[in-house]
Order: C-alpha cells, then sequence, then structure tokens
C-alpha cells in the first residue's frame, strides 16, 4: 500500500508540473486537496491489487481534467459544504461518493461505473450546476441504491425525487386559468435536439438546443408546429431563466412570477392574476408578442406552450 | 410521458461522454469541446490576472447602479460594483490583440508594460523568445534600416538598378503582434516609417516593399506628454486606438511579488497551451467581434456624445464652419474663443470641454471595441450596450481630446482635478450627456431621426415632386422649430446638419425631377 501511495504521488508531482503548462484555470491547492481527500481515501478502501492501481491512475486523471475546467469551478473544501455554492458537484463526486462507492461494486465494473460518474458530472453541470450539485449531494445517500441497482436507477429515482425529471401523472403541467397547454415535440423536427434557451420573434419560437449549436424555429405549436428554419449558432445559446420574466405586450404588460403565477397589467390597471403555471425545472422561458408563453424543461425534449389566447 | 419528456434514450445521453472505457477496461477521456473563442480569451485575462500581472484595479466596471458606494467626508468614494467587472490594463491590451487595433501602453517605468505586450506576443502562438527577440526598442539612435531591415551588401554591389537591391526585412514586421517599446524615444524620421507601416501596412525601401501582416500594435511610453527623448508626431498618435495607462503596484501584494522572486519564474514562460491562440483562431475571433450587433438606441447615444465635441458656435460666422478644425486651421485654440462671447452655457455644454473633436478614426475605434468588450463579456449572446460604451470611450478618445483647461468648466472646485484625469474626464462628459439625451426624450421622440429615416428607407426612385414637397416641407418645419427654441447648442447644431444635408438631397432631385438641375 506505502508502495502505491508513493507511486500516485509521484503522478501527482508529474501531473502538477504538465497541467499548470495546459490548463489556465489550473490551482495547485485544489489538485493538492483532492488527491489528500479523493484519491487517498479511495485509494486505502480499495483492496491493495493491481487492478486497483491502476483504477487510481485512471481516477487521477479524471480529477484533473475536471481541475483544469474552469468550467466546473471545482474548489477545495472550503465551498463544499455550503448548499448555495454553484460548483460542489465534482468535489462530492470525488471526495464523498467516488470513495464510497467504488469498493462497493464489482472490480470488473469500477471503470465504467467511473466513466459514468465523470460523464454524469459533466452533464449535469453543462445544464444548470446547481441542480448538478444537488443530484451529486443525493447520490452520496443512495451509494447502496447505486451498488445495488446501478447508476442509471440510482440518478433517475433521484432526478424524479427533486423534480428534476418528470414522472407519470404527477408530472402533468399546472397550466390554469390561460389557454390550452400545447406541446411542442421538437423531437419531431431534429431527433437529436434538447431544448434549451427559447426566444420569440414575432409569431416563430426559436428553440436553441441545450448542448449543440442549432437552433429550430418554428411557427405554430401543438399539433400544426412546422419547422420555419434550422439556425447554426456560433456556439450553443446558454439556457438560464430569471424570473420573473416581463414582456410589454399590446394593450399591458405580462409577467411570470418566479412562483408561476401570471400577472396581467392592462395599461393604466393594476395587476390582476390570469394564471398559474408551473415553474419547476424550467431551462428557459419566453413570451410572445401576442402573450404566448413558452416554456422548456432540463432534461425534457418538449417544449410547453401556452397563453392569454383560448 | 414516453416521447414528451425525459426519453429513456435522452437518459441514458446523461451518463455518456468524454470518459470511455474500452473492452480492456482501460478508461480514455477526449478533450472537452471548446466554449467558444469568447470564453478562452476570458480564460486568458483571468489567467493574466492571477498569474502574471498583479492588477487589482477594477477600473472596467459593470452593476455600478446598485453597487454599494462609500464616501469619505472629502467626497472621495469606493464603489462596489454587482457585476463583474475588470481591469482595463490586461482587459484593453486583449480586446487590442482581438480587434488587432493599436494600443499604447503608457506609465512610469517598471510598471510590467514590455511584460504585457509580450504576453499578448505569447497568447498569439509565439514563443517567449521570439517575442522577446522582436521588441523594437526605441531610442534616439534608432534609424530605418534599424526598424524595417538593411539591404543585402552583396546585392547591392552587383545591383544595376534600384529594384535589383535585396532587403533582407525585419521578421517582426510580419508577425501577427508587434510591439515597439518606448516609442517616443525614437526620432522623428524613424517615426515616419513607423507611422507609414502602421498606417498603411506596409513598409518601402529600395523599391521594395513589405507587407506587415494584420497584427496588433503595442506601443509602451514611460510619458504620454512629451516627456520622452522626441516629440510624438500627431500624425502617429493619431493612429493608436486605445491608450492604457499601467497602473502602480498595490504595496498588500509585496508577498505575492516575493513569492514569485523565490521561485525564480517568469510568469511570460508559464503561459497555458490551452489560451493560446492558433492563427485562424485569431482570425475568426475578429469576424465575431464584428459581427456583434449594435443596437440603434446604443449608437444613437454615442451619435449625440461624440457629435458635440466638435462642435464650437464662436469658429466661424458661417453655419457649415463652426467646428474646432476651423480653429485649427486658422492656428486659434478654443480656449481663444470660448468665452463669454458665446451665448452657451460652459459648465452644461461639453464643446467647451475639448480643444478638438473626434475624428472618424476615433468614431470606428469605438464602435469596434466596444463590440469587442460585449463579446468578451458574453459570447455569441453579446450586443454592445450603453455601459459597454461608458467604460471605453476614455481609452479611446484619450489621445484624441485634449481639455480645454482654461475654460469654465474646469474652474470649479470640483472639476479641476478633471484636467488632470483623461479617463475621469471623458466618462464625466460621456455622463453628461447621457443625461441631457435622456432628458430631452430622445429614445421616444427624435424627429429628426425619423425625417432622415424616411429619406434614407424609402429613397428617391420614383417619388414624385409632389410629394419631395410635401416631405422639404416637414424638414423646413423641423428646421424651424430648432431655431425658435433660441439656442444653437452642440447637439442642435448636429441636427440642423443633419436636417440641411435631408433637405438639398431632396431639392437636388426635385430641381432633376423638373429639369432644372443645377
Amino acid at each position: 500500500m506505502a508502495e502505491l501511495e508513493d507511486r500516485l504521488r509521484a503522478a501527482l508531482r508529474a501531473e502538477m508540473d504538465r497541467a499548470r503548462r495546459t490548463h489556465a484555470a489550473w490551482r495547485p491547492e485544489v489538485a493538492g486537496y483532492l488527491f489528500e481527500r479523493g484519491l487517498v481515501p479511495a485509494m486505502k478502501a480499495l483492496p491493495n491489487e493491481g487492478s486497483s492501481a491502476a483504477l487510481l491512475e485512471q481516477l487521477w486523471r479524471l480529477m484533473v481534467a475536471t481541475i483544469g475546467s474552469r468550467a466546473f469551478g471545482v474548489s477545495t473544501g472550503a465551498w463544499r459544504d455550503h448548499a448555495a455554492y454553484p460548483d460542489r458537484c465534482f468535489p462530492l463526486l470525488w471526495i464523498d461518493l467516488v470513495p464510497a462507492v467504488l469498493p462497493k461494486v464489482a472490480a470488473p465494473q469500477r471503470p465504467a461505473l467511473l466513466a459514468e460518474l465523470f460523464n454524469l458530472g459533466e452533464n449535469l453541470a453543462s445544464a444548470s450546476r446547481l441542480d448538478a450539485a444537488r443530484v451529486m449531494e443525493r447520490l452520496v445517500d443512495e451509494v447502496d441504491l447505486i451498488a445495488r441497482a446501478g447508476l442509471q436507477d440510482a440518478t433517475r429515482s433521484v432526478l424524479v425525487d427533486l423534480g428534476l425529471m418528470p414522472d407519470g401523472e404527477g408530472a402533468r403541467c399546472a397550466w390554469t386559468a390561460l389557454g390550452p397547454t400545447r406541446l411542442v415535440h421538437v423531437a419531431s423536427f431534429d431527433p437529436e435536439l434538447l431544448p434549451g434557451a427559447l426566444r420569440f420573434e414575432g409569431d416563430i419560437l426559436e428553440v436553441a438546443d441545450l448542448v449543440r449549436p442549432v437552433a429550430l424555429r418554428l411557427r405554430g405549436s401543438g399539433e400544426a408546429a412546422q419547422l420555419h428554419e434550422r439556425r447554426t449558432l456560433p456556439e450553443p445559446r446558454t439556457s438560464t431563466v430569471d424570473l420573473p420574466v416581463t414582456a410589454q405586450l399590446p394593450g399591458g404588460v405580462l409577467t411570470v412570477e418566479a412562483d408561476g403565477t401570471v400577472l396581467w397589467r392592462a395599461d393604466g390597471a393594476a395587476a390582476a392574476t390570469v394564471g398559474v403555471v408551473d415553474v419547476r425545472s424550467v431551462a428557459s422561458l419566453a413570451i410572445g408578442p401576442r402573450g404566448d408563453i413558452a416554456i422548456s424543461r432540463r432534461f425534457s425534449r418538449r417544449v410547453e406552450r401556452t397563453g392569454l389566447r383560448a | 410521458m414516453a416521447d414528451d419528456s425525459l426519453l429513456p434514450s435522452l437518459f441514458s445521453e446523461l451518463f455518456k461522454g468524454r470518459a470511455k472505457v474500452d473492452a480492456d477496461l482501460d478508461l480514455h477521456l477526449s478533450d472537452r469541446a471548446g466554449d467558444g473563442l469568447s470564453d478562452k480569451l476570458r480564460q486568458a485575462y483571468y489567467w493574466i490576472v492571477n498569474n502574471a500581472v498583479i492588477a487589482p484595479y477594477y477600473d472596467i466596471q459593470y452593476g455600478e447602479r446598485d453597487s454599494a458606494t462609500f464616501r469619505f467626508p472629502a467626497g472621495d468614494e469606493v464603489v462596489l460594483p454587482t457585476k463583474a467587472s475588470y481591469s482595463s490594463y490586461v482587459l484593453l491590451p486583449l480586446l487590442t490583440l482581438a480587434t488587432r487595433r493599436r494600443a499604447l501602453l503608457v506609465g512610469g517605468p517598471g510598471k510590467g508594460k514590455t511584460m504585457t505586450a509580450i504576453l499578448m506576443g505569447i497568447l498569439a502562438g509565439y514563443s517567449h523568445e521570439d517575442v522577446r527577440r522582436s521588441v523594437q526598442h526605441g531610442h534616439p539612435q534608432l534609424t530605418i534600416t534599424d526598424l524595417l531591415g538593411t539591404p543585402l551588401p552583396s546585392a547591392m554591389m552587383e545591383a544595376t538598378e534600384l529594384e535589383d537591391v535585396k532587403v533582407s526585412w525585419r521578421r517582426w514586421l510580419t508577425m501577427r503582434v508587434k510591439i515597439v517599446d518606448e516609442y517616443n524615444r525614437i526620432p522623428t524620421k524613424t517615426q515616419s516609417a513607423l507611422l507609414s507601416l502602421m498606417a498603411e501596412g506596409y513598409a518601402e525601401m529600395f523599391d521594395q516593399v513589405v507587407e506587415a501582416s494584420k497584427s496588433a500594435w503595442f506601443l509602451t511610453a514611460n510619458d504620454d506628454e512629451g516627456g520622452g527623448t522626441f516629440a510624438v508626431i500627431e500624425a502617429l498618435k493619431d493612429r493608436i486606438d486605445l491608450t492604457i495607462k499601467a497602473m502602480p503596484f498595490n504595496s498588500r501584494y509585496l508577498p505575492l511579488l516575493l513569492e514569485r522572486i523565490e521561485s525564480g519564474q517568469d510568469p511570460a514562460g508559464l503561459v497555458p497551451t490551452e489560451i493560446v491562440f492558433t492563427p485562424q483562431e485569431l482570425d475568426t475571433m475578429r469576424d465575431e467581434i464584428r459581427a456583434v450587433p449594435i443596437p440603434a438606441p446604443v449608437l444613437r447615444r454615442l451619435e449625440f456624445f461624440v457629435g458635440q465635441t466638435e462642435f464650437c458656435q464662436r469658429a466661424s460666422i458661417r453655419f457649415e464652419y463652426k467646428n474646432k478644425d476651423t480653429l485649427r486651421l486658422a492656428g486659434t485654440s478654443v480656449s481663444a474663443v470660448c468665452n463669454e462671447d458665446c451665448p452657451l452655457d460652459k459648465t452644461r455644454h461639453i464643446c467647451a470641454q475639448s480643444l478638438q473633436g473626434v475624428s472618424v478614426r476615433g468614431f470606428q475605434t469605438i464602435l469596434d471595441i466596444a463590440k469587442a468588450l460585449a463579446w468578451f463579456r458574453a459570447g455569441s449572446k453579446a450586443e454592445v450596450t450603453v455601459q459597454d460604451l461608458r467604460q471605453l470611450v476614455p481609452f479611446a478618445l484619450h489621445e484624441k481630446l485634449v481639455p480645454n483647461a482654461a475654460g469654465d468648466f474646469f474652474a470649479s472646485d470640483a472639476n479641476r482635478p478633471l484636467v488632470h484625469d483623461k479617463i475621469a474626464w471623458i466618462r464625466r462628459m460621456f455622463d453628461m450627456t447621457l443625461g441631457t439625451y435622456d432628458q430631452l426624450g430622445r429614445d421616444d421622440k427624435d424627429d429628426v431621426a425619423r425625417l432622415a429615416d424616411e429619406l434614407e428607407t424609402e429613397g428617391l426612385e420614383g417619388v414624385k415632386a409632389s410629394v419631395i414637397d410635401k416631405r422639404m416641407n416637414k424638414v423646413a418645419a423641423e428646421i424651424r422649430r430648432l431655431v425658435r427654441q433660441g439656442e444653437l447648442a452642440p447637439y442642435v447644431y448636429e441636427d440642423l446638419v443633419r436636417l440641411k444635408a435631408v433637405y438639398m438631397r431632396y431639392q437636388n432631385q426635385l430641381n432633376w425631377l423638373r429639369g432644372s438641375d443645377g
């Protein structure tokens, strides 16, 4: 075991120098922190055998990759316990989850599990850093479920539990007092598209992909939705939304509040509640020039539309 | 729920990515797809401020409206903005690199001006050694051949025609980043050669021409106000797009400096490969910046500001020549005529504050760098905001505007310090004009723009004489309304020039239609 630890420490030193010359966001203190708090505990938890050494070297490479990527803001433990800090996903993964879960799965399954966990972290954090941290925090509590049922089932359970993934009837949207809900199935226009940022341009709704630099421009909604144009963007359009969202429309102002309440303030009149929309796990929300409200949700293939018109 | 929510296939995508395991259980990690060039430039900014240039001065501020402000009894204040803010000393050189413009880094010796310029060269893909060797050091004996190159002696001996003389051009001329250290120590004649290179993009010697590649220029000077060995020729100064002030060292960072000395490492030798731009990336970055939109209301505010700097009511009795260039050509200064004979309030109108106006080149620089600043902050979602202009304009006009120190505006205790702080002065001028713009409600009511748009968008093709007549009457009515207001303020002058131009286009067309052209 001491020999393995020495070998890992030598790898750490070599990596430190290489990574500093490669990554702009490289921070040696974070590397040291992840090494001591993540890699060494994982080493101690795994049986002392050849396959463990190889696995730990692979784990270290993944750790280095997350430090080098400024996108995920991996930090030292100073932030790991702060629920509001958005970039906790990978510290939770490397320090809390990996050393606990690796020993519980069979040796041949460990590399695949590591790869899936790493990919899950990157994919979730690309969509929402806070949600990624929430998911990872919950997965730490589900170590036994991961070992028993697999990472995918455990993750599905956590996503549904956190309201990030619809589950049967419970996922129906609560649109009240507005026009009917119409679903735009973007998969029929682009099977790869994962809806992210939305915006209206007149009657056309532009739906940008969450990951790829493409956007679909759609005319109409529901069954009648038609593809008007497919655009290539210079880079993926970020889908973040700060509620409330307000739009100046002919005759007044329409606002979707943070809790989903839809307010209509006719010119010169007091605000009146005209409906409620379900804003759980919203990726993007846009209001069109005629009072149409469109919502895309994280990890959903559809865009929901409702509005002031019947 | 199968196809209208998280599809099983989509859900499983969550576990796929750049980490993959092969049949031998070896884990492979591919490179992360790029986040775009603007993100790369932001990474470069943060790497420099964290590792290379100690720049704790966040003078390009966003989110000032909601900021916390702390005031001393004597009026000094500390502002804590609420949005990401930047140090001009690092950000502006990066924007110069991205837009391939020309920046002057000024400040006392030892403030890291050359070091900052060298870092830009490394970011453009050159080795530390190459950039260091390419730096042109200004000194009183610097000749044109030192700067540009030398005719090969063997070729000179054998040449019978001038074009037979082969010139060995200096390598720096074709580099993407050009650095001229202490340019104000270069003799005047050599400055002229430098001017040709900067202005025209090529150098000429013995009938041989070398094209300077598309490049960003970084000039340094210890003193911008004539303290160099030679006075800098005006035309050369005018070619400088941005003036960037080196900031003093903050003594609280002494331990960091000590750490660097003890480690013996030069940050320029540690630039991570991740933030080095390829020539193609530099080209793409330039194109992306050019594509950043400037919304009409933002452009109008800029028009409103720069248009007023050139006006001088007392420069001429003739309407068209009421500008500072008239005075300049006559060898007179604004300070000689900007007195009680001018009916305008000198503390309210910015025409009284500067000795000259903004050139077309100045306009272009502002527009281009404002796009770069917006792009740096927001990437493909960028569009230029008023705040971008407000932050940038002082650096772009630093070399272009000289304060009318004898004017009434600078007479008050509150404004006197602005004479020697051009950045604060120009920003104050910009703020003053924005205040006037809002007061006049220009966003909601701009009849001059409306009348001009009518001509520009509808054109004159096929327009009947009777319609032109009506339009001319509308223009004349607007001119009458402006004149009746009684004060020929700088912005009124700009409007009148525009309206007269519109009127004359109609008049010429009318003459042509009626067969009385000329």
